[in-house]
This record gives C-alpha cells, sequence and structure tokens, in this order.
C-alpha cells in the first residue's frame, strides 16, 4: 500500500518538476535577445550634433607659423 | 535431422507474471493509483517532447519579430542621424583644418618649437634651451601587417624650455601659450632672477615644463 503511495508521489513530483523546468526554459526564451551583439553595436544611437562652439574658439586662437 | 523447437520458457515466465500480477491488478485502488502514475509520466513526457519544443518555437519567433521590429525603427533613427550628420559635416568641413592644428595626428614638435620660438620673439623674451624628449615615430607602417594599435585617443608628450626676458616678456609668453592653437598646458615654471640676489639686471630666467597633445585616431 505505501509502495503505491510511494510511486505516486515520484510521479506527482517528476511531472511538477518537468512542468517547472519548460516554464524557466520558456521565460528564458523570453528574455533572451535574438539580436546579435555586434548588431546592438551597429544600431547604437547616434547624435548628429557637432559642437561647432570649440572651431569658433579654436579659429580664434594664433597659430604664429 | 534435427527439428527447431521453440523453448516455451520465455512464454512460461511471462505467464508466471502474469499470474502474479493479475490478483493485484484486481485491487481497484492498485490499478486506480497505475492509472495515475502512469498518467503523470505520460503528462511529463508529453510536456517535455511536445509542448517545450513548440511553445518554445512560438515564443523564440513572436520574441523575434519584436526584436525585428525595434531593430529597424532604431536603424532608421540612425540613418536620419548620420544624414543629419554628414549634413552637418559638410557645413564645417572647410574649418576642420582648425582640429589638425591643436591636436595634431602626429607629435609635430618641430612646428610647435617653431610656434613658441616665434612666440617668445614677438613677446620680447629668448628661448636658450627647448627639449623635446624621444617621441614615436607615426606615419605609414613599416609592413601591411603591422597596424598601429593606440592604447587611447590623445597622447600627450612633454617639453621643457628656458626663456629668458623680463618680467612682462615672460608674461606675453604665457599668455601667448595659452591662446595659442597648438593645445599646450604649462605643467610646471621655476622662475629666477639672473643677476642673483644683486639685482643688477631686470631679466627673468623661467624654467618651463609644457604638455602638448597629439591625436592618434
Amino acid at each position: 500500500m505505501d509502495e503505491d503511495r510511494d510511486l505516486l508521489l515520484v510521479a506527482i513530483f517528476t511531472t511538477i518538476t518537468v512542468f517547472l523546468w519548460v516554464f524557466f526554459e520558456l521565460v528564458k526564451t523570453t528574455k533572451t535577445s535574438t539580436v546579435a551583439r555586434p548588431l546592438q553595436q551597429v544600431v547604437s544611437p547616434l547624435t548628429g550634433k557637432i559642437d561647432v562652439g570649440v572651431l569658433e574658439e579654436l579659429e580664434k586662437r594664433s597659430t604664429l607659423e | 535431422m534435427s527439428t527447431v523447437t521453440h523453448s516455451p520458457l520465455g512464454a512460461e515466465q511471462f505467464h508466471r507474471y502474469y499470474q502474479k500480477l493479475r490478483p493485484a491488478l484486481k485491487k481497484p485502488r492498485m490499478r486506480a493509483s497505475t492509472t495515475a502514475v502512469f498518467s503523470f509520466l505520460a503528462m511529463a513526457l508529453f510536456a517535455w517532447y511536445a509542448i517545450r519544443p513548440t511553445a518554445q518555437t512560438i515564443i523564440y519567433l513572436r520574441r523575434e519579430i519584436s526584436d525585428k521590429t525595434t531593430l529597424n525603427e532604431q536603424m532608421e533613427n540612425k540613418i536620419t542621424a548620420l544624414i543629419e550628420a554628414q549634413s552637418v559635416y559638410e557645413t564645417i568641413e572647410d574649418r576642420l583644418l582648425v582640429l589638425d592644428q591643436a591636436l595634431p595626428e602626429d607629435p609635430d614638435a618641430v612646428i610647435l618649437a617653431r610656434q613658441l620660438r616665434n612666440l617668445a620673439r614677438i613677446s620680447g623674451a629668448s628661448i636658450s634651451a627647448l627639449q623635446i624628449p624621444s617621441l614615436p615615430v607615426l606615419g605609414s607602417e613599416a609592413t601591411p601587417g603591422a597596424k598601429l594599435t593606440p592604447s587611447k585617443a590623445l597622447e600627450e608628450f612633454p617639453l621643457s624650455l628656458t626663456i629668458t626676458g623680463e618680467y612682462r616678456a615672460l608674461k606675453a609668453f604665457m599668455d601667448g601659450l595659452l591662446t595659442l592653437r597648438r593645445i599646450a598646458s604649462i605643467d610646471s615654471i621655476a622662475l629666477h632672477h639672473i643677476g642673483g640676489e644683486k639685482l643688477v639686471s631686470n631679466e627673468l630666467q623661467a624654467i618651463m615644463r609644457l604638455v602638448s597633445y597629439y591625436s592618434i585616431q
């Protein structure tokens, strides 16, 4: 009688473990990005503005060549 | 003539096992628990070999669609930014020469020395010694495979110079140094009176340590 109960418990826990494993595998798949790292670097934001004030400041300075 | 006879031992053995199991299987509790155990194991098996790969594929594809949509937006933003940057660059392209003069790609120590000499002449001081330490020779690679691997974007090199002149001339030289297009900062100055404590002349001697920079990008 006890053997039956043990076997049932093993089966239940095995099933629960497998379902949890499947769940975490799916969570991992959801969280993992499908974009490769080099591509992520390529699309990193770029500001198209150049600090012209620095150029103006440098133009005011003398070269003494 | 030999006859091949199959031994009934295997069948008998299975029959014996079945005979042993039959009374146990007749018990309703045993039958129910066996059914439950096998049902659970079947569920676990299907979850691992059927549900997991299917669900994983669905989630991966959904994630990929989402990622690619975001990537597409980022690429469009980057293209717009690049076009904007190109137009700004074309506007100021002619003025970029000042950057090369301020931060040249090579140390250009000779040019800097010439500028310091001219500055000293304009200021009314005279340079009596100018010392530049050994500098790396930059330019084209010696062999096609040899590439310059810069450690940082900006390199610096020290210069030490001894300049003589009156106080006003030395001040004008230092002011001029700060307004020189080629970037050179004053690291240290040591001022001495040439005549010693007798104060026979107004001449001062300054031993200066400068630091200049060049870009290696």
